[in-house]
């Protein structure tokens, strides 16, 4: 497509009356579901609601660490199943090395799935470059703030070109100027190296611009109450003319939290 | 230096007596006098330290290991470390004593002992300060125990560990002492015993003051191999040791 990258299909998921809520493997996980949910291959969807709700649970339950009690989790990337290995996951905490650089960071995405790190090194330079951190490659991660920091992490989950990129609220303590560059960021690297994203956060207008489907979700137990597609033209960027489109999604959405009760 | 010194100024100035309070001088006469005799008694208890050092890192680098891979091993390890490591260490050195008699392997079996604690917490803390999603990512990323091990968790805790070499061998130094001045025929804890029962103060002196200067030589090449930037708490270009995931925390705030 573009620059020769070779796009990955991306992964397709169809989710059918999935809970969970038996023995957490983490702490954090919360009860679930139950949860119906289909994602076509190379969209992006957010699940938004606010933290603390479980759409870092349903997450994780997508990414199979937490096993559904009932119903099922599919994902097939073609015609056959996803497998584990295919998807990437960003943490929302960076988990960095201190003593690797920015670039080695990067690669030893490559080396924990036992693949060889100089034949990733050009892919792992660029999507940095792409990142806005090409002066950065050698620096040490803490010398990065903290959303060149979850840049890093985001480049590294899209190192082995996964099927499925899981987002797990890597906004979290982002003011609004570093969050309008971060999610143009993201939506480049996204539109550079295209694949399924499901994303968890709590930021409205950040997941309208970014999502084509902006899932709207209801807490105790973590549940899809609302399905809001986003048919706004891409690359989406924060314009005289986006702007009051994304307000008026944001409206939309907001209308339909309030109806909920999670916004009061 | 400067306090050697002022002691030794001020203990002849005062006319202190050298029975009572020796001078600096009147430690190395002593040593001077009879270097083969120290020479024995040192070697001796440098000896039992550092075989003791040596099997206290033998023995905290398995369980170290054990802990990357096992939930419960963490916390058996948490809880021997809680309860053996508060337990009075000096009480434990009788022990020793009565199992494997007076000499070098119950001073070494104590300096064992007393080494052991520093290098578990340090290894403790090296394992919690891994965030527990690392796990997760691994298995994500289809990692096996081999790659986890050799790309994250050595890496990221081994300089909680070698952080603490140097407080293990102070202990396992103060180990074998205790040892040696509860029973044993030679080294300097026998010596500083033989200095209490026959009052002899500057004979006292003189062994603390070997035993003192053993401990800071070897602080001193230990802290040479703990400023290695690959093992090294202080992260590279950072003024001050920091944890680091301490970094991430602080950032996180931002």
């Amino acid at each position: 497509m573009m620059d020769g990258w070779s796009p990955p299909v991306g992964a397709s998921v169809r989710i059918r009356g999935a809970c969970s809520g038996g023995r957490p493997r983490n702490a954090n996980d919360l009860p679930v579901g139950p949860i119906d949910l289909d994602v076509a291959a190379g969209e992006f969807t957010s699940l938004l609601c606010p933290r603390g709700c479980g759409s870092s649970t349903l997450l994780r339950m997508i990414a199979g660490l937490v096993p559904p009690v009932s119903g099922t989790v599919h994902a097939s990337a073609g015609s056959a199943p996803l497998r584990r290995t295919q998807i990437g996951y960003v943490f929302p905490a960076p988990l960095l090395l201190p003593r690797r650089t920015v670039l080695e960071n990067v690669l030893l995405e490559a080396e924990i799935r036992g693949l060889r790190a100089a034949a990733h090194r050009e892919r792992a330079r660029r999507l940095l470059a792409e990142a806005g951190l090409a002066g950065a490659e050698n620096s040490l991660p803490r010398q990065l703030t903290h959303a060149d920091a979850q840049r890093l992490c985001v480049c590294r989950a899209l190192l082995p070109q996964p099927e499925l990129l899981l987002l797990d609220s890597l906004f979290q303590g982002m003011d609004e100027l570093t969050l309008e560059n971060f999610v143009g960021d993201l939506q480049r690297l996204w539109l550079l190296s295209p694949t399924t994203v499901i994303m968890a956060t709590g930021q409205m207008v950040e997941a309208v611009v970014l999502s084509d489907r902006v899932l709207v979700m209801a807490q105790s137990p973590a549940r899809i109450v609302h399905d809001h597609a986003i048919p706004l033209p891409r690359p989406r960027r924060p314009d005289k003319e986006t702007l009051p489109r994304v307000s008026e999604h944001a409206a939309r959405i907001r209308t339909i939290l309030q109806a909920q009760g999670v916004l009061f | 230096m400067t306090c050697l010194v002022g002691w030794e100024v001020v203990g002849r100035a005062l006319g202190i007596r050298p029975d009572a309070l020796p001078t600096p001088s009147r430690l190395v006469l002593e040593i001077w006098q009879d270097p083969v005799e120290f020479r024995m008694h040192g070697t001796s208890t440098l000896g039992a330290a550092a075989g003791g050092f040596a099997l206290a890192i033998a023995t905290a680098v398995p369980l170290w290991l054990w802990m990357a891979h096992s939930r419960r091993a963490l916390a058996y390890i948490a809880s021997l470390a809680r309860g053996a490591g508060r337990f009075p260490m000096a009480l434990a050195a009788p022990v020793f004593v009565l199992w494997f008699g007076f000499g070098n392997r119950s001073a070494a079996a104590a300096a064992w002992w007393f080494a052991l604690f520093p290098l578990l917490a340090g290894s403790l803390r090296g394992v919690r300060s891994l965030p527990a999603e690392m796990l997760d990512w691994m298995t994500i990323a289809g990692a096996g125990p081999a790659r986890w091990l050799t790309k994250v968790y050595i890496p990221a805790t081994i300089p909680f560990l070698v952080g603490q070499l140097d407080v293990a061998f102070a202990l396992a130094l103060s180990g074998a002492l205790t040892a040696e001045f509860l029973g044993a025929d030679r080294g300097l804890g026998y010596l500083l015993m033989a200095g209490v029962s026959r009052s002899d103060i500057p004979l006292f002196g003189a062994a603390l003051s070997l035993a003192i200067l053993i401990a800071a030589l070897a602080c001193y090449l230990i802290h040479w191999l703990q400023r290695i930037p690959a093992i090294s708490m202080n992260e590279p270009g950072s003024p001050h040791g920091a944890s680091p995931y301490e970094a991430d925390a602080r950032r996180g705030t931002r």
